[in-house]
């Protein structure tokens, strides 16, 4: 239990920071055109079958991965599109020279205390829903592998401004 | 005999040029005698003559009945408060249906269920260029591009390839 809350801090500290460190990135879901569609879903796909190779994974363990990753996702981007919702209020309220409304600062924190543990209870969730067909092995895998994308994309995002990122080794 | 003020005989010209009053055998002869007043009279007979002839053949029925039908027709032109917010509302609907369209896709819904699709959410606040970026890394491992073992280097396909190159330099 006890390296199960660990596990879940780590995964807490790898991933919310990306939504909640950039109050500006909102979602592009909006204004998704097709050449992105496509390219998440080659990311996705070739995520996958990197997964299916490095954990050893039959077909039906991919199908019920797929199966399971789609369902947590839907709940984890609510969380996220909320969490970056209250990040723009929270810069809102703190321009520089413009008094802060203190009940709406409040209300603001206590929700994001809200949203980080329903983050958490969504990731025990998936642990619960992937240790039905993942061995413990399989599961630290894939949470590394995640763990990877998510770092990466965080040096993508913070490379934003003309900044080029340093060569990275390819995978 | 009454004495004729040059001004106030002046101000009488135009009428009686005009045929609507007559020259008394008083301000007759004060003409007469007046230079100033002549000169005046001469200079008025001489300009209510001016276009004398235009408007002798100018018909004005016709140009009248043109005018009143340009009135009429530019007052149907006039778009009234009403029509306005009917065409705004049909604009705004044709934007709508413009945007609906051209939304990304074949259909004309949005395509929310492939975006739902996605469980990698990290990808959500990317760009297209950042897409490219993690796209590009992220190819697909050797296996899952269908390169058997047995096969010839030659045998594989520009993408193939570029894996085995990848893959050697580390």
């Amino acid at each position: 239990m006890r390296s199960f809350s660990l596990f879940t801090a780590l995964t807490l500290g790898a991933v919310l920071p990306l939504v909640a460190q950039n109050p500006q990135a909102t979602p592009r879901d909006s204004t998704i055109g097709p050449q992105e569609v496509e390219m998440r879903d080659r990311i996705q796909e070739n995520f996958l079958a990197r997964a299916k190779e490095q954990m050893g994974l039959n077909d039906e363990q991919m199908t019920k991965l797929r199966a399971a990753e789609q369902r947590v996702a839907t709940k984890r981007r609510g969380i996220e599109q909320e969490i970056r919702r209250l990040n723009g209020t929270l810069a809102e309220q703190l321009r520089p020279g413009i008094a802060a409304k203190e009940d709406v600062v409040t209300k603001s924190l206590d929700s994001l205390g809200t949203l980080r543990v329903s983050y958490a209870a969504v990731f025990k969730e998936e642990q619960r829903e992937l240790s039905g067909f993942l061995t413990p092995v399989q599961r630290a895998q894939f949470y590394r592998m995640r763990e990877q994308m998510v770092d990466r994309v965080r040096e993508v995002r913070q490379d934003r401004g003309g900044r080029q990122s340093p060569p990275r080794q390819r995978q | 005999m009454t004495e004729i003020h040059c001004e106030l005989l002046q101000d009488r010209i135009p009428e009686v040029v005009s045929g609507r009053e007559r020259w008394s055998a008083e301000e007759a002869a004060h003409l007469s005698r007046c230079a100033d007043c002549a000169t005046v009279e001469r200079l008025l007979v001489a300009t209510s003559a001016l276009g004398r002839d235009v408007e002798a053949r100018f018909d004005a029925t016709p140009a009248i009945l043109r005018v009143a039908e340009r009135l009429r027709t530019e007052g149907r032109r006039e778009v009234s408060p009403v029509r306005r917010h009917w065409i705004a509302g049909l604009v705004a609907a044709a934007a709508v249906t413009v945007a609906v369209l051209s939304w990304p896709g074949s259909g004309a819904a949005p395509d929310f269920a492939r975006q739902e699709q996605s469980f990698l959410t990290e990808l959500d606040s990317l760009d297209t260029a950042e897409l490219a970026i993690i796209a590009d890394e992220l190819a697909p491992p050797l296996s899952a591009l269908g390169a058997s073992e047995g096969a010839e280097p030659l045998d594989l396909d520009s993408t193939q390839l570029e894996r085995v190159m990848r893959s050697l330099e580390g």
